[in-house]
C-alpha cells in the first residue's frame, strides 16, 4: 500500500491538472472576497444601515469551497480516469498490487488532494477577509467548521471515485462524476428551500377602495410550510446529503452529527467501490 | 519440464459468449512462446486473465506453480512484466518518469537502472519529451521498458508489433530476442502475423474459439512443416542406395514413393539413379510455411 501511495502522490504533485486546481481554489476564493469588499466600499452607507456581520468575511470563508464541489467531481473524475485512459492501472495489477490496495490508496490521495483544494480557498479566504474586511469569527469555531469541511469533503470523494473506478471511460466517469455531483447541489438547494419555507405569511394592511378603510389582515398559514414527520425527513436528508453538509458549514451552524454521516458514507461508498471493483472486468 | 505458466481448462464467459473455453497451456520456461490466433479466437482474454486484470469463469492458471487462487499469487505476480493491449504508460509524463513511476509501484528503492533500461529499449536520448509526443514504435518499446522494471523473468506481450512500422518489426524483434538471449526472460507472445513470430518463437501454440487447438516446439513444427522434395520413382531401394551414398537424409513413403530432405540437384538426382536403371516418375516440392500450417490446423474455409 505504501509503494501505491507514494505512487499516487507523485503523480498528484507532478499533475499540471492538479496545480490549475490548486490556482483556480486559491483565485477564486480571493475573487469572491474582494467583490466582496469592493461592494462594502461602493455601498458604505447602506452596510451601515445593516447589522456588523454583513460587511465582515464571516459568511464569506467556505463559500468558495462551495464553487471548488464542481471542481472536486471533475478533478476526482479525471485523475482517477487517467488510469484507465492511459492503461497504467494494468501495471499495478500485473506485478501483484490487490485491487483494495489500489482503491483505497487513490481515495487516500484524491481526498487529501480535495482537502489541500478547501484548504487553500480557506485559508485565502480567511488571510484576504482578515485583511479586507475583518473576521468575527473564533478559532475554535473557524477551526470547527473547516474540520467539518474536510469530513465532507472525505465522504464527497468517495463518493465520485465510486463513479470513477467503475466507468472504465476517463470522459464518461468525469461527466458522471459532474451529473452527480450537480444533482447532489440541486437536492441539496431544494432541500433548504423547503426548510427555509416560513411558516406563515407576514401581516399586511391594505386600503379599501370602496369604504376608503384600513383594513389589517394578520399572520396566515403557509401551506407549503414542512411539518411534523414530513419536516423531520427533510431535515435528516439535509444532513445527510454531503452538499447539504455544504451548505450548512456556509451558512448556518452546522450540527455535529454531519461528521458520523460522512463516516457512514465513507465506509459506505468505499465498500461498495471496492467490492464492485474487485468484481470488475479490467481491459 | 518447467513451466513459468500453465492454464488448466481455464474458461471466460461474458454472459453466454465464450471468450475461453477450456483451454489449457503450457509456457515451459525460458521459452518464447507464440501465442496465435485470429482476431477473437481469445488471446486478449487470456492475457487478461493472466495478467490478474479479469477473473477466469472456470479452471485455473498457475504462475511458477502457484494457483491463481492462492495467496501466494501476488508474489509470482511480481516476476512478471507485461503490455496488454496498448502500452501502459503516463502520457503526460517523459520516459523517464514513466520509469520511476514503476519503479515506485514495484518499491524498487534504487533508480540506478532506470538509464540501463531506457538505453535497452532504445529510449536513453527522449530527454524531457512527454510520452503523448512518441511515435506508436516509441511507445510500444516505452511500453517493454516498464513491463521490464524490476527485472521481471516472465514477459508478456500482447500483439507487440501492431501497428508497428517495418523498422519498428525489426527492432522489436532484435529486442525480444536479446531479451531472452542475455536475460533468459521468457516471453509470451500473442500474434497474428504468423511471419514475424516464426523469427521469433522457439515453442508455439494455437488457439481457436477459445480452445487451444495445437501446442508444438518450434523444432517439431519445423520438422512437420519441413521443405523437401517427394519423388516418384520405380524403385525406392535404388534410391536408398544413391541418397546412401551421397549421406543425403530422407524418408521412405511406399515402395515409389520417398521425401528427399537434404539439397541435391534434380539433374544429378536422375542421373545417378539412371544409371541404377530407376526411371524417375516425378518430383515436387513440399513443405508447408507455418501459415500454411496453421491454416490447415484451424481449418481456414470454416474461419475465413
Amino acid at each position: 500500500m505504501s509503494k501505491l501511495l507514494s505512487t499516487e502522490f507523485r503523480r498528484l504533485f507532478k499533475s499540471s491538472l492538479y496545480k490549475w486546481c490548486m490556482l483556480l481554489s486559491g483565485v477564486l476564493s480571493a475573487v469572491l472576497i474582494i467583490l466582496r469588499w469592493r461592494d462594502v466600499c461602493e455601498s458604505s452607507a447602506a452596510y451601515a444601515n445593516l447589522p456588523a456581520e454583513y460587511s465582515k468575511a464571516d459568511d464569506m470563508l467556505f463559500m468558495g469551497s462551495l464553487f471548488m464541489l464542481f471542481v472536486i467531481a471533475i478533478f476526482t473524475g479525471m485523475f482517477a480516469g487517467t488510469e484507465y485512459s492511459d492503461g497504467t492501472i494494468r501495471n499495478k495489477l500485473i506485478v501483484g498490487h490487490k485491487r483494495s490496495s489500489i482503491y483505497i490508496s487513490k481515495l487516500v490521495v484524491c481526498s487529501t488532494a480535495n482537502i489541500i483544494l478547501h484548504a487553500i480557498s480557506v485559508i485565502v479566504a480567511w488571510g484576504l477577509g482578515s485583511l479586507l474586511l475583518g473576521v468575527d469569527m473564533q478559532y475554535g469555531e473557524l477551526l470547527t467548521r473547516t474540520c467539518m469541511l474536510f469530513f465532507i469533503i472525505i465522504s464527497m470523494t468517495a463518493l465520485m471515485l465510486l463513479f470513477a473506478m467503475l466507468i472504465q471511460s476517463k470522459s464518461i466517469g468525469s461527466v458522471a462524476c459532474l451529473s452527480f455531483m450537480i444533482i447532489m447541489i440541486l437536492a441539496a438547494g431544494y432541500v433548504q428551500n423547503r426548510l427555509d419555507t416560513p411558516e406563515y405569511y407576514g401581516g399586511y394592511i391594505y386600503v379599501d377602495e370602496e369604504t376608503n378603510e384600513y383594513i389589517e389582515e394578520g399572520q396566515q398559514k403557509n401551506p407549503s410550510y414542512l411539518s411534523g414527520k414530513k419536516r423531520e425527513v427533510y431535515e435528516i436528508v439535509f444532513d445527510v446529503l454531503p452538499t447539504g453538509q455544504m451548505l450548512q458549514v456556509c451558512y448556518r451552524s452546522p450540527k455535529n452529527s454531519i461528521m458520523l454521516y460522512d463516516v457512514i458514507i465513507l465506509i459506505g461508498a468505499a465498500s461498495a467501490g471496492i467490492v464492485l471493483f474487485k468484481k470488475k472486468n479490467l481491459k | 519440464m518447467e513451466y513459468c505458466l500453465e492454464t488448466e481448462g481455464l474458461c471466460k464467459y461474458y454472459r453466454d459468449f465464450k471468450a475461453l473455453d477450456g483451454l489449457s497451456m503450457h509456457v515451459p520456461k525460458g521459452a518464447i512462446y507464440g501465442f496465435i490466433g485470429k482476431n477473437g479466437a481469445g488471446k486478449t482474454t487470456l492475457i487478461r486473465l493472466i495478467c490478474g486484470l479479469q477473473e477466469p469463469t472456470h479452471g485455473s492458471y498457475s504462475l511458477y506453480g502457484k494457483k491463481h487462487t492462492d495467496t501466494g499469487i501476488f508474489a509470482m505476480r511480481r516476476r512478471m512484466g507485461g503490455v496488454v493491449e496498448t502500452p501502459s504508460i503516463y502520457m503526460d509524463m517523459t520516459a523517464e518518469e514513466n520509469l520511476i513511476q514503476q519503479y515506485r509501484i514495484l518499491g524498487v528503492p534504487s533508480m540506478d537502472g532506470i538509464k540501463e533500461l531506457l538505453a535497452l529499449v532504445g529510449l536513453a536520448d527522449t530527454g524531457k519529451k512527454k510520452a503523448k509526443h512518441f511515435s506508436l514504435g516509441m511507445k510500444q518499446r516505452l511500453g517493454i521498458a516498464v513491463a521490464l522494471c524490476g527485472s521481471p523473468d516472465f514477459l508478456v506481450l500482447d500483439e507487440p508489433v501492431n501497428g508497428l512500422d517495418p523498422q519498428g518489426i525489426v527492432e522489436m524483434r532484435e529486442l525480444i530476442l536479446k531479451l531472452n538471449r542475455e536475460k533468459q526472460i521468457t516471453v509470451l507472445i500473442s500474434s497474428h502475423i504468423l511471419d514475424e513470430l516464426s523469427k521469433l518463437a522457439t515453442h508455439y501454440g494455437f488457439i481457436d474459439r477459445g480452445r487451444l487447438v495445437r501446442e508444438i516446439s518450434a523444432s517439431d513444427l519445423e520438422a512437420e512443416c519441413r521443405k523437401c522434395k517427394r519423388v516418384t520413382v520405380t524403385d525406392t531401394k535404388l534410391l536408398c542406395s544413391v541418397m546412401d551414398e551421397r549421406n543425403i537424409e530422407y524418408s521412405i513413403i511406399s515402395d515409389t514413393e520417398a521425401d528427399i530432405y537434404g539439397q541435391i540437384s534434380v539433374t544429378e538426382l536422375v542421373t545417378a539413379l539412371a544409371e541404377k536403371n530407376c526411371e524417375v516418375l516425378s518430383i515436387t516440392e513440399r513443405g508447408d510455411s507455418l501459415e500454411k500450417y496453421y491454416i490447415n490446423l484451424v481449418g481456414g474455409g470454416d474461419n475465413e
